[in-house]
């Protein structure tokens, strides 16, 4: 795609993006934050002490120590081992729900935004409907028939959360519509599916990117509140809000802290990072903001 | 403004309408189903399925939810599916005021700590209020709020028992607001956060762009008191995005504010339906989900009212 001249160098747009993006202190320190946190998760064979799922009734609810760094849970499992697998199942769900409602709601909303008329009243009105049920109330609802375990729960949250995206591409396509350069691809006799992969779907990619950020965040964190709740990832298998779940039980949150603080602070980190990150991607993709 | 009203409750009851038949298909294509549990398991098939007609549940399906809407339009949410047979009206009566009580205390925490906040960090920009205040929004939202509640509880209650773990309202003794107030504490705190902090960012960057308008430079310039260019005349303004928030928070809220009364064991609507959902009882499943998507619904015709107020502009007729 660059054409580079001998005397002119000039820039992709993600090239200006990122050089903005560099400048954003917040936004690379979560960038570095987020790549050691996946990081992590990816090695976490090679990097737990001890089998996550390897229980040892002996050695149950010892506070943090020198075999087990951050203790041992109910059944004698090691916590720090569970905290680095559970992240490889946090952060998958985070990325696939998001992968799920991104797609969805990309789809809809070019499908709304460009061929207006009925089809934009009915598509408008279904997410009415289903932002007019909270997320929650719904997942857990869904949640309850269904049944927990790793698939539904990222097919819930994804499915849940498309609405918020369909209406940014809606919104998007509207303004771009009636522009030259899509008159032009259509006086060229593109088809409607080409107009919109070829041209609208790219001229929109910079706040659904920004949006993907976040709705990871969201979905990590929606993730983490089901499966406290007993609805998403079940026990044995750990994920950080599967090892919430251990404080519900009172006498758990009470007096052996080391089983619910680490998986609250990982979610805290993660999410915080992802939020600096996709902040930053806003500041340097949204054109409107840039100053140079 | 009456006629607009009327006209915005009239395109509710498509949306709620909408929203119950959804429900009601899903709930019944669940499987498992509350008859079987609450029989000793030497009940006869004949006497199951006695009960089952009894209860009108080997209908089809478009009858059965055109038997509950009829009694959805009187009012009547039936009869729960537990042991007891309590009415769903009643179950949902005697908790719905403690759910209102927080999720309405979560907002006006978030309005009352993010306005003010909101402003000094606009008009003290690049301040070192300004970077705390912009860190903690960060935080504010990248924390799960039932961990933040668990964190309040083991605190505030556990190790220190200034607040109570549980409940709404004592079980002897005076019962004012007071002491309800007390209950509800932790849970509008540990609800409130995220919102308190996606508003003060919010209210933040609205007063930025509205400060930068010619009518401020203006106000200043005809020698009017700084506290009187902002408070009176950037604020009106900046507030107008705000109140947009505050309609698109209402769902969060509500939604929010079911995992906040399991973890504070508060009895609101949100642990009712938690339970529900455990015993497959689908009238108090489907009574629940409905009244939030009504609530929701509510809170967003209020939002748009309070519009009018904010920026006098808006005409409806």
């Amino acid at each position: 795609m660059s054409q580079k001249n001998e005397n002119y160098k000039s820039e992709s747009p993600w090239q200006i993006g990122w050089r903005h993006f560099k400048k954003n202190k917040l936004a690379v320190t979560g960038l570095i934050l987020l790549t050691i946190i996946i990081l992590s998760a990816i090695f976490a064979p090679v990097l737990a002490p001890h089998d996550p799922n390897n229980t040892n009734i002996l050695k149950a609810k010892q506070a943090p120590n020198s075999e087990f760094l951050l203790g041992t849970d109910r059944v004698g499992r090691d916590i720090l081992s569970r905290l680095l697998y559970g992240g490889r199942v946090s952060i998958t769900v985070g990325i696939v729900a998001m992968s799920i409602s991104v797609t969805l709601g990309t789809f809809i909303g070019l499908i709304a935004g460009y061929f207006g008329g009925w089809v934009d009243t009915i598509l408008s009105r279904i997410i009415d409907v289903f932002r007019s049920i909270p997320f929650l109330v719904m997942a857990i609802t869904i949640g309850a028939i269904w049944g927990p375990g790793l698939y539904k729960l990222m097919v819930i949250i994804g499915v849940l959360s498309w609405t918020g995206v369909a209406r940014l591409v809606r919104g998007r396509v509207l303004t771009l519509r009636e522009r030259e350069f899509i008159h032009a691809s259509r006086a060229l006799g593109s088809s409607d599916l080409r107009v919109m992969l070829k041209h609208l779907f790219p001229n929109s990619l910079a706040p659904i990117i920004v949006n993907a950020t976040l709705r990871v965040a969201y979905s990590i964190l929606s993730e983490a509140g089901l499966s406290y709740l007993g609805l998403g990832i079940m026990p044995p298998t750990a994920s950080w809000g599967s090892m919430l779940n251990a404080a519900r039980s009172v006498s758990v949150l009470e007096s052996m802290p080391w089983f619910w603080v680490p998986p609250g602070i990982m979610i805290i980190l993660t999410v915080l990072s992802i939020n600096f990150v996709g902040d930053g991607l806003r500041d340097a993709l949204d054109p409107k903001l840039q100053k140079s | 403004m009456s006629q607009n009203i009327l006209r915005r409750l009239l395109q509710g009851i498509p949306v709620v309408l909408l929203v119950s038949f959804l429900i009601f298909i899903m709930i019944n294509m669940a499987p498992g189903d509350p008859i079987a549990r609450l029989q000793n398991p030497n009940i006869t098939k004949e006497d199951l399925q006695a009960k089952y007609d009894e209860l009108g549940l080997n209908d089809p399906i478009p009858v059965r939810y055109a038997r509950w809407l009829g009694n959805f339009i009187k009012g009547d949410f039936g009869y729960s599916m537990d042991s007891t047979r309590q009415p769903v009206n009643e179950l949902i009566a005697e908790r719905i005021k403690p759910t209102l009580f927080l999720t309405i205390g979560a907002m006006l925490l978030s309005i009352i700590l993010a306005i003010p906040i909101g402003i000094i960090s606009a008009t003290r920009q690049y301040s070192i209020f300004d970077y705390l205040a912009t860190f903690g929004a960060f935080l504010g939202v990248s924390i799960p709020s039932f961990f933040f509640g668990l964190v309040l509880l083991f605190t505030f209650s556990l190790k220190f028992s200034l607040f109570p773990s549980g409940g709404f309202t004592q079980a002897t003794g005076i019962n004012n607001f007071l002491t309800q107030l007390h209950h509800a504490a932790l849970p509008i705190l540990a609800l409130g956060l995220a919102r308190v902090a996606s508003m003060t960012r919010y209210m933040r960057s609205s007063m930025l762009e509205v400060i930068r308008e010619d009518y401020i430079r203006t106000a200043r310039a005809k020698g009017l008191k700084e506290k009187i260019v902002i408070y009176k005349h950037a604020l009106r303004n900046a507030l107008i995005p705000v109140v947009t928030l505050i309609g698109l928070s209402v769902p969060l809220l509500f939604g929010g504010s079911v995992i906040i009364e399991e973890v504070f064991s508060y009895p609101g609507m949100g642990r009712l339906l938690v339970r529900a959902v455990w015993q497959r009882n689908y009238t108090v499943i489907m009574g629940v989900d409905v009244l939030m998507a009504v609530l929701v619904f509510l809170g967003n015709l209020l939002a748009d009212l309070f519009y009018v107020i904010v920026d006098p502009r808006i005409q409806y007729d």
